[in-house]
């Protein structure tokens, strides 16, 4: 069992306490706020960072062993030594220390953390061979060809702290190796709109810096429009007056926040006019169309105009597509939120009122009306709009008239005993047989651990393998027939859910589609153009112009990543609660309040 | 060793000037200044022979131009350690800006003034102390009843005490010529062309003395045109004149007649005789001239001082007040020596539209007498005791005048019969509610009760708004000590050991004076107690 002891820290500063390192030392903690030390279970200490635990709550000292263990084995002979990305307490270094013979580097970005460890293990003891840095730049050149290790607790509280070093490190350009200013611009309403917030969630926890611009907040206006006038050709003025208006909002968007990147939604107010002009600003637009292209035909006017063009349907589409000249089309199915849409129980969660042996949610599209009827007898419950109270189903239904949200969604799929997802037709009363594209509830109910009844689609078994992860139907009949036989088969239900879900998590989280289309768009030749927009520069040439300033040019190094930079995110790359100012951060800092104050 | 002390002064010449005083103050104090200044004031500084050094922000480069970051930083970086290298023992920041702010926080020493911002769009406001505070509060939304003057403020930046009181005039030249300024930056701080041109006639009429016209490059149109209509006697030197000769212009004045200009400032650091007129949101209490013996003028139209700039104003006619004639007479008596006294009273029947005061160099600060009698009102009154609250409260060395005193100085000529009841002045009509006193005498108890309770944040945030609600008059009070200060001391042991005791005390004073308010105009000694107070006794 360890203890925090100021004897070792002592000691420890001793050993370790030079240059700037010892500064990060000895001054006081300045994130005191978000961190937190408790004993865990077994008796010494865990950390916690903004609430996320770093290390096992009930035996740090054993599971650090256990990944010690892990990784030792993964060290190749010819390695000359370790970096380790993430200190925590230490509880894994400690154990690593213990396996290896060969020298450690370790980079923990926050001083205050370095200083805990250092009151909890005698780092001392293992002499030269260890080493710590806390600033990207102590890294530079002295971690040549070591082998990278990563603290994942750590990663995953900052990805942004070790993004750098992580690259650094692994010496490749990747489109992880940038972190983008990306502008999200969502519809007004309608299915994309969710999937707006949920790719900004997704690019952020990426480490990319990502903003919405939320149309949506424009949904009243819209509204309000329609009902000012029955006549339709002053509708149709004053919707064309409010899209220019749109227009030239994403534009003062566009030139506020500089994006190497904006990615679009379907039915988003990314116009044709906003994208010629977008284009010829050279910023490139990846364009996410979430809809049957034979329904919503606007695509045509839409994919010539951007960079990446991603569509959720192939064998028909995509022919058609390259066929036209264009070659910027990508297949990139939906996918699941993983913030909102996942295994564990939510806070407040009712799983008696958002549970039912079969469960339906979603709209009453016209196939969905006729082909539940054929199921009442089986426990169905239906949430979702546009279901009236008078129809046959009125009785089935569980929050008429109101919209469920998302997280009441989750609680549903993860409640129930058999969710039923009947991709929507308006012109099939049932399943509709060529369907092709997945819907996002198909990934979301798998996220949920939910067990789950699909109908067939021809794009399905390519995401999911049917009779082991979903259970698929062709129409009433199949349907009723494996309600039945799963809702008396628990456990063949739970190993599929429970499939389907890890499936999901590992392959189909809205991260692994914007990963999948940004690796897309490096590999045809996109990098970050941010340095056309006035006030940023490319840090690679920022580093070398000062290349005969050290300290100087250590700075700009931290912010490779991000491909270019300007003083903004040179400002949020600097953290005076967290270690002492050098004179360059000093020095932006003050450089920053000129250029606030002159509203630049 | 001497205390070398860095004093970072953002703003423009007249506030450079208005910061004379805490100079003087230092190097009363065996300090030794230094002036921080942005580029465009350094010249003028080094003119007016500012009894400090004198250091200026770099340019910084424009940071939209495609200038390098890495030079920007670079040079910014060398600012940096330039200033860390003069080794000042101490920083004052004047200026609630972030460039100031951010610099003194550099420089690893200990600051006054301004340590922090206040507030900044994207987070919550982070509380304030001392001077500051106030300087903060007074700016928004108590403006028009702040009667602290800004050097006074800077002045407490440095700690108690004011600098020694100065005589009257002892600078220009009783023959020298009298200087019309045209007018400072803001539009709506000036006399229309139509009025000057009257001025000048009626100043030739009954002054007969040469007048200068100054002003800056945008006045020098009006400037020829003015002189061009009035004669010899007129010379106009608007936007011809670098800082030293303006100086020059300047010292040599009998008279300067000027809107809130920083030449009016400069008039007052050279002790040259000066009338200020004070139009739209600009107060003489605040950024009046800093002279004994300096007069001031002010319209008495309810709408004054404005809240806005006075853009939105149809009629600006807080420019009319008082008439060209009357000002000519007021210059002309000045410039011969006449006491201020006697010439208010020889003007009095054409004053009425205006108030006429004269600035008195106090222990406590800087007061505006008013030579010319004004109605009480219950916010003249108010502004009278949130001075001396305020006084009490952060530099409660500093000796007040008695409180009749005081109101006696502001103008509101309220004597009491012998059964203690209000007699006004000729002319007045005593409209004042006593019921309005007895009920801030109210709020201030209660809220004193509060913050001598220490009560938890959330509970304490409730009865603020309640006090806020129930006694709107207490609203000055609250916005100062809650919103701008964050009810320091409001937990134990945090924070301040000296500010409750302190504000503890002003806040009797306070309360003491509100009742003595209300006695003045028959409120008696008991008054009636609002049904609403009940609820609030719990806080006792």
């Amino acid at each position: 069992m360890w203890q925090f002891d100021e004897n070792v820290f002592r000691a420890n500063l001793q050993a370790y306490g030079t240059g700037e390192l010892r500064e990060a030392l000895v001054r006081p903690d300045r994130s005191r706020e978000r961190w937190e030390t408790a004993a865990s279970k077994e008796g010494s200490p865990t950390i916690s960072w903004d609430g996320m635990s770093l290390h096992s709550r009930y035996d740090p000292v054993a599971e650090g062993e256990r990944w010690a263990e892990e990784v030792v084995a993964q060290i190749p002979e010819t390695a000359p030594g370790i970096l380790l990305l993430g200190l925590g307490l230490g509880y894994h270094l400690h154990a690593l220390l213990c396996r290896t013979r060969l020298p450690v580097l370790v980079f923990e970005a926050s001083p205050d953390i370095l200083r805990a460890s250092f009151r909890l293990f005698p780092w001392h003891n293992f002499g030269d061979r260890l080493r710590f840095a806390t600033d990207p730049a102590q890294v530079r050149g002295q971690a040549d060809g070591y082998f990278l290790l990563s603290h994942a607790p750590s990663e995953k509280v900052r990805p942004d702290a070790y993004r750098s070093v992580k690259n650094l490190a692994e010496g490749n350009l990747r489109a992880t190796s940038y972190s983008l200013r990306v502008l999200v611009v969502s519809p007004v309403s309608g299915g994309s709109y969710p999937i707006a917030h949920s790719v900004v969630r997704a690019l952020r926890n990426m480490g990319h810096r990502a903003s919405l611009f939320d149309a949506g907040d424009f949904a009243g206006s819209l509204r309000a429009i329609g009902a000012q006038t029955r006549i339709d050709m002053h509708r149709a003025q004053l919707r064309g007056i409010f899209q220019n208006f749109m227009a030239e909002m994403i534009m003062a968007r566009i030139f506020h926040e500089k994006p190497d990147l904006i990615v679009g939604l379907a039915q988003s107010p990314l116009s044709p006019e906003v994208l010629e002009k977008i284009r010829s600003m050279n910023i490139p637009v990846a364009y996410w169309f979430v809809e049957d292209f034979r329904i919503a035909t606007y695509w045509e006017r839409i994919a010539p105009l951007v960079t990446s063009f991603a569509v959720i349907q192939k064998e028909d589409w995509i022919p058609r597509l390259e066929a036209r000249g264009l070659s910027n089309v990508l297949y990139l199915p939906t996918a699941a939120d993983r913030e909102i849409f996942r295994p564990e129980p939510a806070q407040g969660e009712d799983p008696v009122g958002f549970s039912a042996p079969l469960a339906f949610m979603g709209a009453g599209y016209y196939n969905r009306q006729h082909f539940l009827r054929h199921l009442v007898d089986l426990g169905l419950s239906i949430w979702g709009a546009d279901w009236e109270e008078s129809d046959p189903l009125g009785p089935y239904l569980r929050s008429p008239g109101r919209r469920i949200l998302p997280e009441e969604a989750a609680q549903i799929y993860r409640n129930s005993t058999i969710n039923l997802n009947l991709h929507s037709s308006v012109y099939h009363r049932g399943v509709n047989p060529e369907g092709d594209f997945v819907n996002p509830r198909t990934f979301e109910i798998a996220a949920c651990g939910g067990f789950q009844l699909v109908d067939r689609r021809s794009l399905l078994s390519e995401l999911f393998v049917p009779g082991e992860e979903v259970a698929v139907f062709n129409d009433e009949a199949s349907c009723r027939k494996l309600v039945r036989h799963y809702q008396s088969h628990p456990a063949e239900r739970e190993a599929m859910a429970r499939a389907a879900c890890q499936r999901t998590l590992r392959e189909h989280t809205i991260e692994n589609r914007m990963e999948s289309w940004l690796d897309h768009l490096f590999s045809r030749g996109f990098s970050p153009k941010g340095a056309l927009f006035p006030g940023r520069q490319s840090v690679d040439s920022l580093v070398a112009t000062s290349a005969d300033d050290p300290e100087l040019s250590g700075f700009f190094d931290r912010f490779r990543c991000f491909g270019s930079v300007d003083l903004e995110d040179l400002e949020r790359g600097i953290h005076p609660q967290e270690a002492p100012l050098s004179e360059t951060e000093a020095a932006v800092l003050l450089l920053r309040e000129f250029a606030r104050e002159v509203g630049a | 060793m001497a205390d070398k002390v860095l004093v970072i002064q953002e703003a423009r010449l007249g506030d450079l000037l208005q910061s004379g005083p805490l100079l003087e103050k230092i190097h009363g104090q065996g300090g030794c200044p230094t002036l921080l200044l942005r580029p465009g004031v350094v010249e003028a500084a080094r003119s007016l022979g500012m009894n400090s050094g004198i250091i200026s922000w770099p340019g910084f480069g424009d940071p939209s131009a495609a200038l390098s970051l890495s030079c920007r930083i670079a040079g910014s970086r060398d600012f940096v350690r330039k200033m860390r290298s003069e080794n000042f023992s101490r920083v004052i920041v004047l200026n609630h800006h972030g460039t100031g702010i951010a610099l003194a926080n550099m420089l690893g020493v200990p600051v006054s003034g301004f340590d922090h911002l206040f507030d900044r769009e994207s987070g919550s406001p982070a509380p304030l102390g001392g001077w500051p505070a106030y300087l903060v509060a007074s700016s928004r939304g108590i403006r028009a009843l702040n009667r602290i003057h800004l050097s006074d403020m800077w002045q407490g930046f440095e700690g108690p005490g004011r600098i020694p009181s100065r005589p009257a005039g002892g600078g220009g030249d009783s023959l020298g010529p009298v200087v019309v300024v045209l007018g400072g930056r803001s539009p709506y701080r000036r006399l229309s062309p139509e009025a000057l041109h009257r001025l000048l006639l009626a100043i030739e009429r009954i002054d007969g003395h040469h007048v200068i016209l100054s002003g800056g490059p945008e006045d020098g149109e009006l400037g020829e045109a003015l002189a061009g209509r009035s004669g010899p006697k007129v010379t106009n030197t608007a936007g011809r004149t670098t800082v030293q000769e303006l100086v020059a212009l300047i010292s040599q004045a009998s008279v300067v007649l000027s809107p809130d200009t920083a030449t009016l400032h400069l008039a007052a650091s050279l002790g040259v005789p000066s009338v200020g007129l004070f139009f739209a949101s600009a107060l003489p209490y605040e950024t009046g001239a800093y002279r004994e013996g300096a007069l001031s003028v002010v319209t008495r139209q309810d709408c004054y001082p404005c809240s806005g700039e006075g853009a939105s104003c149809p009629s600006l006619s807080c420019r009319n007040d008082p008439d060209a004639e009357t000002l000519a007479h007021i210059v002309a008596g000045l410039r011969r020596g006449e006491p201020a006294r006697s010439l208010a009273a020889r003007l009095s029947e054409s004053l009425t539209a205006c108030q006429l005061l004269v600035a008195r160099e106090t222990p406590s600060g800087l007061l505006q007498e008013a030579l010319t009698p004004t109605l009480p009102t219950k916010e003249g009154i108010l502004a009278v005791l949130m001075r001396r609250f305020v006084v009490r409260y952060l530099d409660p060395t500093a000796p007040l005048p008695t409180f009749s005193e005081e109101i006696s100085l502001s103008g509101m000529n309220v004597a009491s019969d012998s059964k203690g009841k209000a007699r006004f002045g000729k002319g007045q009509s005593g409209g004042v509610d006593p019921l309005w006193f007895v009920r801030l005498e109210r709020g201030v108890d209660l809220y004193l009760g509060l913050r001598e309770r220490c009560l938890q944040k959330v509970e304490r945030e409730r009865m603020v708004e309640r006090l806020a609600s129930d006694f709107p008059m207490l609203w000055p009070l609250l916005h100062h000590l809650e919103w701008v200060e964050g009810g320091l001391s409001a937990q134990p042991g945090e924070g301040d050991g000296e500010n409750l005791p302190r504000l503890l005390r002003a806040g009797a004073s306070l309360s003491w004076e509100a009742q003595s308010a209300g006695r003045l105009f028959g409120a008696g000694v008991l008054g009636e107690v609002p049904e609403k107070e009940d609820s609030h006794v719990a806080v006792r």
